[in-house]
């Protein structure tokens, strides 16, 4: 099809960029529970970067991310992160102190304080001691809850704790970040602040920021990419997926160019 | 408002000098609010530190599920009605209680189901295993703990020896490993409690007599079983919780 | 150099220092963050002139920790600033003391006061005077020379030297009056209380 075409080639730009900077390259991964094929064959290599995942329920998405973040072992290909290989035990220490994560779900200990909160995963980060303190006050003003810095986790706001979960991703000023679904309960406000955030936080770092919100991505990423069915089906850059909306006609939905050009996509991912 | 009038004036310093000057300015704000803000650890976690040299492993212990002071007190009133009821009937109940109690908590030092924070804790490079080890072996020793103190209050147990710890250990590991295998702390609980209640009531049925599954016969008897039982889990337990490749193979299917 | 501004922006006119310290006495850490962003730059500026960076990060650390501690202290006595550059002096020569930098002499390291001119050579005078009034307060180890380290540089106060010396606070302030005296002469012309 067109659309696969036009973006292989902006995929191959992008493995060689990749490799140069040893952000993240997956090769013919893939991951199955039991007969369901969650992944199937992603071929995927960046470096710098904020990297959109785009997909509906059950594309994927927070398969792929689990497998980055090294929870996940899929059942076949192979994953380097950060120049390193997750399967070698020490390789796996290092990446796992330059990553930070955030599930979907996301648990906490009701008494702890958000900077008692924040701390222990600093802590666990094997973060230097002496550096802690002043990284989770930073964490926690990049995400403007100075407010709350000594209250109760319990007492917070869902959109509150999903700071606290970004925080929590960003103290140790991963050079991995995996974001699942973080502006959920956030208001559009909040929503702007976090964007900006994405940018400062980006810089030398691999971010991959999976959603459902459209507009999140168009916002704050350098590249988008939609999974369908454990498939990458769309890489590109957010102007070529608006580019890919304004052709459209009726018959495929969405509010603004680049939610029709989404639409298109998964319409003949679909069709395949 | 001008810059000057914000600033206290000083001719002493210099718009080059602030200019020029290299040191972190936000980076120190941040030492002084993260300071402020920051809580100092309990006596409990301070002890921690100090002998595991980690602040890290520490916290990792104080916030084990079993290990919450309701936890323990539970499992302290548990064996004090265990002892006072033994005391006045002159029934093993803390042997009894013992591996039943100690099997749940130790399936619930495990992380998954009854950690909260078990998915994030799972991308930690501190060690996962360094932790559960450090919890089990924590958890086990309070309870074993609890169960002796109960069974010293009990002047008719005297005669029982304390063998009874060896099935304590061994349902604990068998708890820990299904909870591991399984993914779940409820389920490792729950095998716990099962296995042992089974080998009890087998060895009610058996003699008719009431703790016959923690007399000194019984568990010389049994005590190859329990031995099995304490290696097959332990080698479950190291294989699955490290994160060399096999484990993560069949995590892969979980 | 410039700070993270705090997110919250008071309304209305700045609010004095005075203010400030009295919002901080009362906990309120956006009226601490407000005074740091206002101070922070001039003191690290002054005291880098004779501290490595590492230090001054510390002792500017170390100062505004103290102002939350202690703000309740200040009361309005005099100017903020001075009381500022006074928490300030305090934490450089305990940050020498501990890290054992006996060699470099308090006066030189904290030499600069306020209300100097700009000129470096008149700094360098005035540098030189204040040393030369330290010499004549006695030698080095002397009784007499630590008790001036202690009372202008250290700013101690009388009851607490007192105390630290184990001698009536009386004899403190008569050997002090007896100091202040030695000093003046030598220079010639006041000292700086």
């Amino acid at each position: 099809m067109v659309v696969g075409t036009v973006l292989e080639r902006n995929v191959d730009s992008g493995a060689h960029e990749g490799m140069a900077h040893a952000g993240v390259v997956l090769r013919d991964v893939g991951h199955a529970f039991g007969r369901n094929r969650v992944l199937d064959g992603v071929d995927l290599a960046v470096g710098a970067g904020v990297f959109g995942l785009l997909g509906p329920n059950g594309a994927g998405k927070t398969t792929l991310l689990r497998a980055l973040a090294t929870v996940l072992k899929p059942s076949h290909g192979s994953i380097h992160l950060l120049g390193r290989d997750p399967l070698k035990n020490e390789d796996l220490r290092q990446i796992r102190r330059r990553l930070g994560y955030l599930p979907q779900q996301f648990g906490y200990y009701p008494n702890f304080t958000v900077f008692e909160f924040i701390e222990y995963f600093a802590l666990l980060k094997e973060m230097p001691p002496g550096r802690v303190k002043a990284a989770v006050a930073l964490a926690i003003e990049r995400v403007g809850l100075e407010d709350r810095a000594k209250s109760r986790m319990k007492s917070l706001s869902g959109g509150m704790l999903r700071r606290v979960g970004i925080a929590q991703a960003i103290v140790n000023e991963p050079e991995l970040l995996l974001l699942d679904e973080p502006t959920v309960g956030l208001d559009p406000e909040q929503r702007v602040l976090f964007r900006a955030l994405l940018r400062e936080v980006a810089g030398r770092s691999t971010v991959f920021v999976s959603t459902h919100l459209v507009e999140d991505v168009a916002a704050a990423c350098n590249e988008v990419t939609i999974m369908e069915e454990g498939r990458i089906v769309f890489r590109g850059l957010p102007v070529d997926l608006t580019a890919l909306g304004e052709g459209t006609g009726d018959g495929v939905s969405g509010d603004s160019a680049i939610e029709r050009g989404y639409g298109s996509v998964l319409a003949s991912a679909r069709k395949r | 408002m001008s810059t000057q009038d914000r600033i206290p004036f000083d001719p002493d310093v210099t718009e080059a000098e602030m200019h020029q000057l290299d040191v972190d300015l936000n980076g120190v704000w941040s030492g002084v609010i993260g300071e402020i803000w920051s809580t100092s650890a309990s006596r409990v976690e301070r002890l921690a530190t100090s002998i595991l040299r980690s602040p890290a492993l520490a916290r990792a212990l104080v916030t084990t599920p079993s290990l919450i002071l309701s936890w323990i007190l539970a499992s302290a009133a548990v064996f004090a009605i265990g002892a006072f009821v033994a005391n006045a009937t002159e029934m093993p109940i803390v042997p009894l209680l013992a591996p039943a109690v100690a099997g749940v908590a130790v399936a619930f030092a495990y992380g998954a189901g009854a950690d909260p924070t078990y998915e994030i804790s799972r991308t930690m490079p501190t060690s996962a295993r360094m932790i559960l080890l450090l919890r089990v072996s924590v958890v086990f020793l309070t309870n074993a703990i609890l169960g002796i103190t109960a069974s010293l209050a009990v002047p008719s147990l005297a005669e029982v020896t304390w063998l009874w710890l060896l099935p304590m250990v061994a349902i604990s590991l068998l708890g820990l490993a299904t909870a591991v295998v399984s993914h779940s702390a409820t389920i490792g609980g729950g095998a716990a409690l099962a296995v042992w209640s089974a080998i009890v009531l087998a060895n009610e049925i058996r003699a008719d007599e009431f703790g016959r599954a923690v007399s000194g016969a019984t568990l010389e008897l049994l005590a190859p079983m329990y031995l099995l039982m304490m290696i097959v889990s332990l080698c479950l337990i190291a294989w699955m919780s490290g994160d060399g490749s096999k484990r993560r193979e069949l995590a892969g299917w979980l | 150099m410039v700070t993270r501004s705090s997110s919250h922006n008071r309304e209305g006119p700045e609010p004095s220092e005075a203010a400030l310290i009295e919002a901080v006495a009362n906990g309120d850490e956006q009226a601490l963050h407000q005074f740091y962003e206002r101070n922070a730059p001039w003191l690290a500026v002054r005291l880098r002139r004779s501290l490595p960076v590492s230090a001054v990060e510390d002792v500017l650390q170390e100062t505004f920790l103290a102002v939350w501690h202690g703000a309740a202290r200040y009361a309005g006595s005099g100017e903020a600033g001075g009381w500022l550059w006074g928490i300030a002096r305090r934490q450089a020569a305990l940050w020498l003391r501990k890290h054992g930098r006996r060699d470099v002499s308090f006066e030189d390291a904290i030499g600069a006061t306020r209300g100097l001119s700009v000129d470096p050579s008149q700094q360098a005078i005035a540098r030189l005077e204040l040393q030369k009034a330290f010499a004549a307060a006695g030698n080095p180890g002397s009784a007499s020379r630590d008790l001036a380290r202690r009372v202008f540089i250290e700013d101690q106060s009388l009851v607490d030297i007192a105390a630290d010396l184990e001698v009536p606070t009386g004899t403190i302030k008569s050997r002090v009056f007896k100091l202040r005296q030695t000093m003046k002469q030598a220079l010639g012309r006041e000292v700086e209380q």
